[in-house]
């Protein structure tokens, strides 16, 4: 980690910099990604898709930051995007202070064992003509992450600790149940000794149950090999239940970010207050006090001018429908893109 | 926590438990199906999986006897594909045939003079003309020479030709042409002197009365067209004088005659004939025309030799025929013949004995060759003429021929002559001709033989043994199918691969041409190539080669839309997402995640393949259009036997054997694609 870098990340913009820590190993920059919407016959770029638009923020070693947000609002894409699955429109990455987009695709592919990703479709994830053993062992054998001779031993030792048998090396993903191919994933990302892993959506095809041991396993996973975690997803309880920090996206842009019991003890953003009053409270006699959002998202490619999120905002003012608010540190730790909390 | 190594950590977690295992130290046993769960690898997996499906298992063994039956049986077969068999067969056969003459042929005597051809035809129907009325001579001019021959009747059947030889035998002269007399004025023109209008009106009353003579003033005139209508010449010819050639003086009978004759240019005199013709204005020369000696004889009748096979001269028959109604000898050669006669024959002999016959039927072997010998024409001719008598049209009797054996070798016997047998030979008329049958053994092609120990299907339209070409067609057959279908794969895996993996406009460009591809009615095409290939008559093997390259390229399309679908599917699943992620290398992504998921769909594709391409090549083949004869093929064994409903019925025992191995090859190849789309699938249980 070179902290050449998090000096002149820190004299960059104030607003960025605020939010810049030495121990953080992922930093995210005004990352941006559009994707173009092209004329049916010419095709000609007639407008973008705004999945990702000016988004910042950091994430601190061995901790977890939970992504929230609606379908659609750019959470996977960021996810993909620092990745770098797929290119970025502006911004930057830094991964232990490199700048990922920056690296030549064999450095890249040198990087990746760093850098994991679970998917939320442990069926699509596994490749089906190849057996279990092979889909974690291969990338291991590739890197060269263990000594030859060690690794049919290493390849058990990941597959136990993901809760899996040894048997099941040379069986392929069709006989496997979704939460046993979902730790199949895991145990794929783990293998590669990873500083870090893009969890995007792990558990929303699971059913409650499985849910929860996967859960259960990634944060045992952390507690053991101080992995740092992205994870996305739109179940808040579960992003309460792991995350160390959550963001809250809105139509491609963050619209607060915070440490995770604050943010969910003083939701300021109206967005996140609407969104965490959805959260159902096991207790029939709790009463509600629902916050009932009007209309649709809008497009991401035609975001609304000023506040994005004033089309469907109950606290709307006029500053709101032309000025978009700047994303600030209104409280200690506590980030958000209000004009309610504008200083006055 | 920083730079922990998961293994180290993995490791330090493994003693710790094995540490409290041993401290526990009790042998239980896990729930772990380690003892129970054979590991098998994917290929073997594969296997078991094929192995189950009964269908796969018998289409296995059908086209592993299929691939024996034509690529390893004609090893030790020893019949070869275009190996065509002989059979000795006895079968009715067209012995002899008879006809009876009714034209005549022309036999020259004299060498040196040469009948035009126009007289020739003319004698021909002259002679039909002679028989018809009953006439004995007839006077035939050749229009070209002028030449004048006579045709006269020798007997029955028998005609002559003779010439006329002329002679000058003397000239008129003396005579003088008086006036040419204008009919119409009345006037003569250039008259001389003593033309006295007496004379003039005489003239005028003879021609009056058509008379060519006129007695006028004690003189004699002569009166005749001077070519033009209505003028006359007018001759004197009271001084003409007959002057002999020979100078002998002139009969007075003649000379008046020879006057008499002035206009009409022939009289006879004393029974001779003559002529006469202006040879110029004042003198007229008289020819006499006498009869010469035969020049060419005409007849109806056929010359037999009493030896087989003997021919005979023109002079020779010309001598006969001569001899035939007058003298009945000749002298040829310096051997003296007689003619005598017997019913409508006549025989020739010799002193040696009989020499030769003339009838009026020509008996000859079927082949055209005159080796009969005289009994059997003798027999032959009596046949017909009951046969002919009684209004019949066939008609059967018994002789003796030259026996044969089962090889069609004449027996020849203990005395050095061939062995005879009893044949029963029919005749049948037919326009005026006469068939002669009889069974014989004959050498022939062993065509359509049925199933026997030596050809067990038995032998096709050529003679060629069924079996063996049931051999070499399968091996076109399925190795048509194997490089077609290869040429489809390269081709299709190639530009599907391409078009997958590049996409853009590389994919544009590659999916319009299969669209064109698949736009291509297949068979037309085909059906185009294969008159070209038979207008360019192409080599078999030439023309089979062509053929794969056309239907390998005719049929990549399909391949390569196969491809590239599952190039296009794959690339957007999230393994393939996944194996980015986790640094695989490019190489490594392709062929370990996105070739293995391929290539089943390629297998089935190629299997199911193969029997369409058979099928199609068999369907070519039957049509004519593909391989070739005498190349064996399944189609071109089919197609042999097709000409007609009743062939079709007839010899069930060659194309049902060939259907049935075109159908279960396919049915076979079907039965393994399906069995191994199914082993492939590793969803299947």
């Amino acid at each position: 980690m070179s902290s050449s870098i998090k000096e002149e990340m820190k004299a960059g913009t104030a607003d960025v910099s605020s939010y810049v820590h030495d121990d953080d190993l992922l930093v995210v920059k005004h990352l941006k990604k559009y994707f173009p919407i092209k004329s049916s016959f010419f095709r000609v770029t007639v407008g973008n898709v705004k999945a990702v638009d000016d988004v910042s923020f950091s994430i601190k070693k061995g901790t977890t930051m939970g992504l929230v947000g609606e379908s659609g609002c750019g959470k996977s894409t960021i996810g993909r995007t620092i990745l770098r699955l797929q290119d970025k429109t502006a911004g930057e990455v830094y991964f232990n202070g490199i700048d990922i987009f920056s690296l030549s695709h064999e450095e890249l592919r040198k990087m990746r064992p760093k850098i994991q990703i679970i998917f939320q479709d442990p069926y699509s994830s596994l490749s089906p003509r190849l057996p279990v053993g092979e889909i974690i062992g291969e990338a291991v054998r590739e890197h060269g992450i263990v000594p030859p001779e060690e690794y049919d031993a290493y390849i058990t030792r990941i597959m136990k600790a993901c809760g899996l048998q040894e048997y099941h090396k040379q069986r392929y993903p069709h006989e496997f149940s979704g939460g046993q191919r979902q730790r199949i994933c895991i145990a794929r990302a783990l293998a590669l000794n990873p500083e870090f892993i893009l969890c995007d959506e792990p558990v929303s095809a699971l059913d409650v149950s499985i849910q929860a041991q996967i859960i259960n396993l990634l944060k045992e996973l952390q507690k053991e090999f101080g992995i740092t975690y992205l994870f996305i997803s739109h179940d808040l309880s579960v992003v309460q239940h792991i995350s160390d920090t959550v963001g809250v996206m809105y139509l491609g842009s963050m619209a607060e970010l915070a440490e995770t019991d604050e943010l969910f003890d003083d939701p300021l953003h109206p967005y996140t207050q609407a969104l965490f009053s959805a959260i159902p409270i096991p207790d029939p006699d709790a009463k509600i006090d629902r916050v009932i959002l009007e209309g649709s998202i809008p497009s991401p490619a035609n975001p609304p001018k000023g506040c994005k999120f004033h089309t469907r905002c109950s606290k709307c003012m006029e500053i709101c429908k032309s000025e978009c608010p700047e994303f600030r540190e209104v409280k200690p730790g506590h980030f958000v893109a209000c004009h309610l909390y504008d200083e006055k | 926590m920083e730079n922990k190594n998961f293994n180290e950590v993995l490791k330090a977690r493994e003693a710790a438990e094995q540490a409290e295992n041993a401290q526990q130290d009790t042998d239980y046993v896990a729930l772990d199906d380690t003892q129970r769960v054979k590991v098998l690898s994917p290929g073997r997996l594969v296997f078991n999986r094929f192995k189950r499906n009964k269908l796969a298992i018998v289409g296995t063994a059908i086209l592993v006897f299929m691939f024996l039956f034509s690529f390893l049986f004609p090893v030790f077969y020893s019949y070869g594909q275009t190996e065509i068999f002989y059979k000795y067969d006895t079968m009715m056969t067209n012995y002899a045939s008879a006809s009876r003459r009714d034209s005549y042929s022309n036999y020259q005597v004299d060498k040196d003079h040469k009948v035009n051809d126009k007289v020739k035809n003319m004698m021909t129907s002259y002679i039909a003309r002679m028989e018809e009325e009953g006439n004995e001579k007839q006077e035939i001019t050749d229009e070209e020479t002028g030449f004048v021959y006579y045709l006269n009747k020798l007997g029955e059947n028998v005609y002559e030709l003779t010439g006329v030889a002329q002679e000058e035998v003397g000239a008129l002269t003396g005579f003088e042409k008086v006036c040419t007399y204008n009919a119409k004025t009345g006037k003569s023109i250039t008259a001389s002197e003593n033309v006295t209008a007496e004379l003039e009106n005489a003239i005028a009353a003879a021609i009056k009365d058509d008379q060519t003579t006129l007695n006028f003033g004690g003189k004699v005139f002569i009166v005749t067209s001077a070519g033009k209508k209505n003028f006359y010449d007018v001759y004197d010819l009271s001084a003409a004088e007959l002057e002999m050639s020979d100078g002998s003086q002139a009969d007075a009978g003649l000379r008046n005659a020879v006057i008499a004759a002035f206009v009409e240019g022939k009289f006879t005199y004393n029974g001779e004939s003559y002529g006469v013709e202006n040879s110029s204005s004042d003198r007229i020369s008289v020819v006499k025309f006498s009869d010469s000696s035969a020049l060419m004889l005409s007849s109806k009748y056929v010359f037999h030799s009493f030896e087989a096979g003997a021919e005979f001269s023109d002079e020779f028959k010309a001598a006969v025929l001569e001899a035939l109604y007058g003298e009945k000898t000749f002298e040829y050669e310096g051997v003296s013949y007689t003619v005598s006669s017997n019913d409508n024959e006549y025989i020739i002999s010799s002193a040696k004995g009989d020499y030769a016959e003339l009838s009026l039927y020509s008996i000859r072997r079927y082949n055209g060759e005159d080796t009969l010998d005289m009994d059997f024409k003798r027999t032959v001719r009596k046949q017909i003429e009951t046969m002919d008598a009684e209004g019949k049209k066939e008609a059967s009797f018994v002789y003796a021929i030259p026996e044969m054996d089962e090889k069609g070798q004449y027996i020849v016997g203990e005395d050095g002559n061939y062995a005879l047998e009893d044949v029963e030979m029919t005749i049948t008329r037919k326009d005026g001709q006469y068939v002669l049958k009889c069974e014989r053994t004959a050498h022939l092609i062993d065509i359509y033989g049925p199933s026997s120990s030596k050809h067990w299907f038995g032998t096709d339209a050529d003679g060629m043994d069924v079996l063996a070409r049931m051999m070499y067609g399968g091996r076109i057959s399925l190795m048509v199918g194997f490089i077609v279908v290869a040429l489809e794969l390269i081709f299709g895996v190639i530009m599907g691969g391409l078009a997958g993996f590049f996409s853009g406009w590389v994919d544009t460009l590659i999916m319009r041409l299969v669209d064109i591809f698949n736009c291509i009615p297949t068979m037309p095409i085909l059906i185009i190539l294969g008159a070209i290939f038979d207008d360019q008559k192409l080599n078999s093997y030439v023309r089979l080669m062509w053929m794969m390259a056309v239907l390998g390229f005719l049929g990549w399309a399909g391949v390569a839309r196969l491809v590239r679908g599952q190039i296009l599917s794959l690339r957007e699943q999230e393994f393939m997402t996944a194996a980015e992620a986790t640094g695989l290398s490019t190489s490594r992504r392709i062929f370990r995640h996105l070739v293995p998921n391929v290539i089943p769909q390629l297998i089935v594709n190629a299997t199911m393949g193969l029997g369409s391409v058979i099928i199609y090549e068999s369907t070519l083949s039957f049509l004519g259009l593909g391989v070739k004869h005498p190349l064996a093929t399944w189609g071109t064994m089919i197609n042999s036997v097709t000409s007609s409903n009743e062939n079709m019925i007839r010899y069930a025992y060659i194309w049902i054997p060939v259907g049935l191995l075109i159908c279960l090859t396919v049915v076979a190849f079907n039965f393994v694609g399906d069995g191994l789309r199914d082993a492939f699938d590793p969803k299947m249980k």
